[in-house]
């Protein structure tokens, strides 16, 4: 198989994987055979059945139309989460990495700082200040992936700076801003898609992990990673509640890793 | 190079000092102290609470205390717990070996792993070995690391018997926390590799000196130095998750760290221990980055380096 | 043509790449030697050994300063009290004080002190050793958490002669003995807190109990040391045998879900507060046992804020109270292996009044017609009760401990059944928590604490109160409570307390959810597994580690 037929090959199966996972989000009211807040004690730990196609939790609750639901839920807070990482980011590595050494040097001492605050302190005090949500909980993760981003955006715009055609530009005369846009811009745009895949799957867990160490947002919401952490607890006795979140997950973040990557090598690209 | 080492240096020591700032403002924002967090549980009177407060300078205004601080910390003293009284340079110091251990191991392994892992995935799209490259790494990115960590120690300690799962210090107590993380590291590493790889080997100019007839290694050698490029800025961000982030593995394998100490000393408002902490790991982040540039001019001199 | 790079020798990129590997295999290396070179813990001479697991970090190891229940786990043996409860009948029972006599106007309390008892370091124990605690925290300076509270009117002491000494007080003071048998009143060797400064004697604790403070390392492990010259205990304390345990080291671990594991894989002997589907999976295991240790106080529960609408009206509470499932709470979230607890202390609490058990019956039809009779109806049609264009939204704030998270999740499903709408609201620890009650922002929060003296009502229920965080004042209530300390006599006591918690009860200031059991599980080689009246503490000397 040519290279070319392998891309298209993976641009299919990711697609295809998406698409199923966005549709079955979108289409959750209608999917689900359950209230998926909705507690029946009685029925806890129920094992996959016609009833509940993947069981019950330890509240009893389905797990099936809580996948389905978690699906809008977790994809949403990791977009906003990962934008909340990458705008900030991507506009301080272009300036880190195309603007003078005095600039580069102050903003990556920033970013080194930003990088070493601990995101727990981050989420106390924005919790703190604008209240209990999901919404604190994903800036605090996001705001922790910025310095990432920058430093990833630098290290790919100082390798553009140096190509010969953008050395030509610049002898040339051409302005800053135009050289970023036209020339720059295209050439950081693969690796930076390369490192949105990570992102995405990072912002996730993340959240999760702040869930799991008892930060903030709405505990009873239907969510990937809060679903993976509280099946922790009931694992050996009830394996099937992790399992539909865990391969939800497992399968979306391959998808999107496999999308990014064919889109950073897209010809077009470069 | 000796004068762009000390300048390094300025600034990882600049870095250290706004983050401790950040975090030592930040904190008041925060709800609730060190008072809070003991005394009042056991139902002390509001005027027990406000001797205490003062008593351990809480009282004094933020500038005060922030002077008072800085003052110190330049000497050297970075201050005493106000929960225990202990020194916070003695608690850091009792946790540090095992986060830098647990780390180090980690950071070889995924290293190790994930070069691996990607050099197959970026190197032979399509086929097999490539695509269970690509799909190990994925998984690796994917699973929590408190899910990889409790299957880690179910399978290898309860049910197989063959490794030590929580608590211990000793060597073999190592093996399933480095295990887990490294493999978790590995992820990133090889994903980013992979990409990178790919990208750079189908690039214009690689198969334009193919067609002009270079020798094979040459171009391969072309393809690993600029795609593994990016590897070093990934590489010096998973050092500093390690040494930042492993309280969640910390608190599973039951093992001393810094993480841990983070946390608790986050819960019980431990101001002094909380900015001892983030002035190490800023420290630590900002030489890290300033040995990955360092790694980058060395590599690629195309590349602006400081040099 | 632009110019080229700088003529330095371009590293290939192979040598990178092995490079790169070289230096991860000599990060491996770097961490073999590491171990290598460092010396193990010495084992040798440790005897019967066991791991204990412990399950929070406590902020501190000063039973005089500190506050938490944990750190009792070890240093109840590390020191003795003057006086012990027995953990079966809840009697006083001589500990270090021989015998004890209150004055007639109850003013004043004479300890006469056991003989020939030594401290770990050899200081004799004698009058002038207690009265240097008794010094040392009452000291301001000390700012002890507990210990001082535990003394309440308190004024001052009398060292009659080297083995008697009296205790004064301001007013009569009934939960006195109850304090001085709690860790946080053991007596620790003047030699050693004159040693050692406040903050540094914490680490070198030395008192005169059957266990001494080996080693401790913050965060990570606690080492005791059986006392070889122990033989001064309270009754209930067994004879050393050769299956005494001789060493016992203590490690934190606060990740529920590895306890079991932990405890299956043979790394601890014993480890407290399994989760209660782990302690169900290992009941089938005959290599362990599982002990369910009631712990008497305040049981797990929420307190109603009855400052804020719409729990500013008692109806709308006990409309909650009636509408709240709890035995569908115990069975799910801790698969019956509590009790359900259905008023201010627990069962097993001493002076526990039964009458609040019929108080409020669960009943969803009685429920919605207490609120229909407080003026609230579904104007809207939307499922949810309203009133003057309110709808009965409430703020359910806790923490995670204890799965305090899994209880809210349910009681909101289940009042959701009815048409109240709850928010909750987790909070990370608890300064956060506290910050809630104090600004008021709540309708319920999830807060409780344990001990055995039904005094600790007064914390929590009397006016003005420092954790009453209901709001609730009742001045025939403060009455009640503050009498109940100052009155020795158990019977009167006993009546007190019953007006106290049904009148508690009516006016339905919290809403009670489980009684607290401690599921511990141990290795089955050990036997002698008791626990101290005050549920958390483990009698070490009583421990047998068999074949």
């Amino acid at each position: 198989m040519g290279v070319n037929g392998v891309r298209h090959g993976r641009l299919c199966l990711a697609l295809l994987l998406l698409a199923g996972v966005v549709l079955l989000s979108v289409l959750a009211p209608w999917l689900a055979t359950h209230d998926p807040r909705r507690a029946v004690p009685a029925d806890q730990f129920a094992p996959p059945s016609g009833e509940h196609l993947f069981g019950t939790d330890l509240l009893g609750r389905d797990v099936f139309s809580r996948t389905l639901y978690g699906g809008r839920r977790t994809l949403g807070v990791a977009a906003l989460t990962a934008l909340i990482a990458l705008l900030p980011g991507l506009l301080i590595g272009m300036a880190a990495g195309y603007g003078g050494r005095w600039l580069d040097t102050s903003l990556m001492m920033v970013m080194d700082a930003l990088l070493a605050f601990p995101s727990l302190i981050l989420a106390l005090a924005l919790i703190a200040v604008l209240g209990n949500g999901v919404v604190q909980v994903a800036l605090a993760v996001g705001m922790a992936g910025i310095p990432a981003y920058a430093r990833v955006t630098r290290a790919a715009v100082l390798e553009a700076r140096a190509l010969p055609f953008v050395e030509a530009a610049r002898a040339l005369g051409a302005r800053p801003m135009a050289i970023l846009w036209r020339h720059i811009a295209p050439t950081v745009a693969p690796p930076l898609l390369a490192f949105a895949g990570v992102t995405l799957s990072w912002a996730i867990l993340n959240g999760a992990a702040l869930t799991f160490l008892g930060f903030g947002g709405d505990i009873a919401a239907p969510d990937w990673g809060i679903m993976l952490a509280d099946a922790r607890a009931s694992f050996r006795i009830a394996p099937w509640v992790a399992l539909a979140p865990g391969v939800a997950l497992s399968v979306t973040v391959y998808a999107i890793n496999l999308l990014a990557g064919v889109l950073a090598e897209h010809p077009a690209n470069r | 190079m000796v004068i762009y080492a000390l300048r390094r240096l300025g600034t990882a020591l600049a870095v250290a000092w706004l983050a401790t700032s950040a975090a030592f403002v930040v904190l008041r924002v925060v709800p609730g102290d060190a008072v809070d967090a003991t005394l009042a549980r056991a139902g002390a009177s509001e005027e027990e609470l406000a001797v205490r407060r003062a008593a351990l300078g809480l009282a004094d205004p933020l500038w005060q205390q922030y002077a008072v601080y800085v003052h110190r910390a330049v000497q050297g003293d970075l201050g005493r717990s106000l929960i225990t009284g202990q020194s916070v340079t003695e608690m850091i110091g009792q946790q540090l070996g095992a986060t830098v251990t647990l780390a180090l191991g980690a950071l070889a392994l995924g290293i190790a792993l994930g070069t691996l892992l990607g050099l197959a995935g970026g190197l032979g799209p399509g086929t097999w070995p490539g695509n269970l490259a690509e799909a190990l790494a994925s998984l690796a990115l994917s699973t929590p690391v408190y899910w990889t960590a409790t299957l880690a120690i179910y399978l290898f300690t309860v049910v197989l018997g063959i490794l030590p799962g929580t608590g211990g210090d000793g060597f073999r107590h190592l093996i399933l926390p480095v295990m887990v993380l490294g493999f978790h590291t590995a992820g990133s590493i090889a994903q980013v590799t992979a990409r990178s790889i790919r990208q750079t080997t189908a690039q214009g100019f690689v198969q334009t000196a193919r067609a002009k007839g270079l020798p094979e290694r040459l171009v391969v050698d072309h393809i690993l130095r600029v795609g593994l490029l990016p590897i070093v800025a990934v590489v010096a961000l998973q050092v500093g998750f390690l040494l930042g982030g492993t309280v969640i593995t910390e608190t599973i394998f039951v093992r001393r760290g810094l993480g841990r100490l983070l946390l608790t000393a986050i819960n019980n408002r431990d101001f002094p221990v909380i900015q001892g902490v983030v002035t190490l790991t800023a420290l630590t982040y900002s030489l890290v980055n300033a040995l990955a540039d360092v790694v980058y001019t060395l590599v690629d001199p195309r590349v602006r380096g400081e040099a | 043509m632009l110019s080229r790079a700088p003529s330095r020798r371009r590293v290939p990129a192979s040598v990178g790449v092995l490079g790169g590997l070289v230096l991860a295999l000599c990060l491996v290396i770097a961490v073999v030697v590491g171990f290598a070179l460092r010396d193990d813990r010495d084992s040798a001479g440790d005897g019967n050994r066991i791991v204990y697991g412990l399950t929070l970090n406590p902020s501190g190891f000063d039973p005089h300063i500190h506050v938490s229940n944990e750190l009792g786990i070890p240093f109840f043996s590390v020191y003795d009290t003057l006086v012990y409860r027995h953990p079966q009948t809840m009697d006083f029972v001589p500990g270090l004080a021989e015998r004890w006599e209150m004055s007639s106007d109850g003013l004043n309390w004479t300890f006469t002190l056991k003989r020939n008892v030594k401290f770990h370091d050899g200081t004799p124990f004698n009058a002038q050793a207690v009265a240097a605690n008794l010094d040392r925290i009452t000291n301001p300076e000390l700012a002890s958490g507990k210990a001082r509270a535990l003394l309440g009117p308190y004024t001052g002491y009398t060292v009659v002669d080297d083995y008697t000494i009296t205790l004064h007080f301001s007013e009569p003071y009934a939960p006195l003995l109850d304090g001085l048998s709690q860790v946080y009143l053991g007596m620790a060797s003047p030699k050693a807190l004159q040693e050692y400064s406040k903050n540094t004697y914490q680490w070198h604790q030395v008192g005169t109990g059957p266990y001494m403070l080996k080693e401790i390392v913050p965060g990570d492990h606690i080492i005791l040391r059986r006392n070889p010259d122990y033989a001064w205990g309270p009754v209930f304390y067994a004879e050393a045998t050769g299956q005494s345990v001789d060493t016992i080291e203590f490690r934190f671990y606060e990740d529920p879900a590895t306890r079991s594991l932990a405890l299956e894989s043979g790394e601890v002997q014993v480890i407290g507060e399994l989760l209660p589907t782990d302690a169900e999976l290992l009941l089938g295991n005959t290599q362990l046992r599982i002990f369910r240790v009631p712990i008497p106080g305040l049981p797990q529960q929420f307190f109603f804020n009855l400052k804020r609408a719409p729990t500013d009206d008692v109806a709308v509470r006990k409309a909650l109270l009636h509408a709240t499932n709890r035995t569908a709470i115990v069975d799910a979230v801790f698969q019956g292996q509590s009790p359900v607890a259905h008023g201010p202390l627990t069962a097993v609490t001493p002076f526990y009044d039964p009458a609040v058990e019929t108080l409020y019956p669960f009943d969803p039809a009685f429920a919605q017609s207490l609120l229909q009779g407080a003026g609230w109806s579904d104007s809207d049609g939307d499922g949810i009760w309203d009133k003057d264009g309110e709808p009965l939204r409430l703020t359910m704030v806790f923490a995670s401990w204890n799965q305090t998270p899994d209880v809210a999740q349910l009681i909101q499903s289940q009042w959701r059944d009815i048409g109240i709408e709850v928010e909750l609201i987790r909070v990370p620890d608890f300064p956060t928590l506290r910050d809630y009650a104090q600004r008021g922002d709540f309708n319920l929060i999830a807060f409780y604490d344990f001990g055995v003296d039904a005094s600790l009502l007064n914390r929590f229920y009397m006016t003005d109160a420092p954790n009453n965080w209901s709001g609730l004042s009742d001045p025939e209530l403060d009455g009640w409570l503050q009498e109940a300390v100052r009155q020795v006599d158990p019977q009167t006591r006993a009546a007190l307390y019953q007006s106290a918690q049904e009148r508690i009860m009516e006016q339905a200031a919290v809403l009670p959810i489980r009684d607290y059991v401690n599921l511990v599980g141990t290795t089955a080689r050990l036997d002698g597994v008791i626990y101290s009246a005050q549920g958390w503490w483990p009698l070490l000397r009583n421990l047998q580690l068999v074949r």
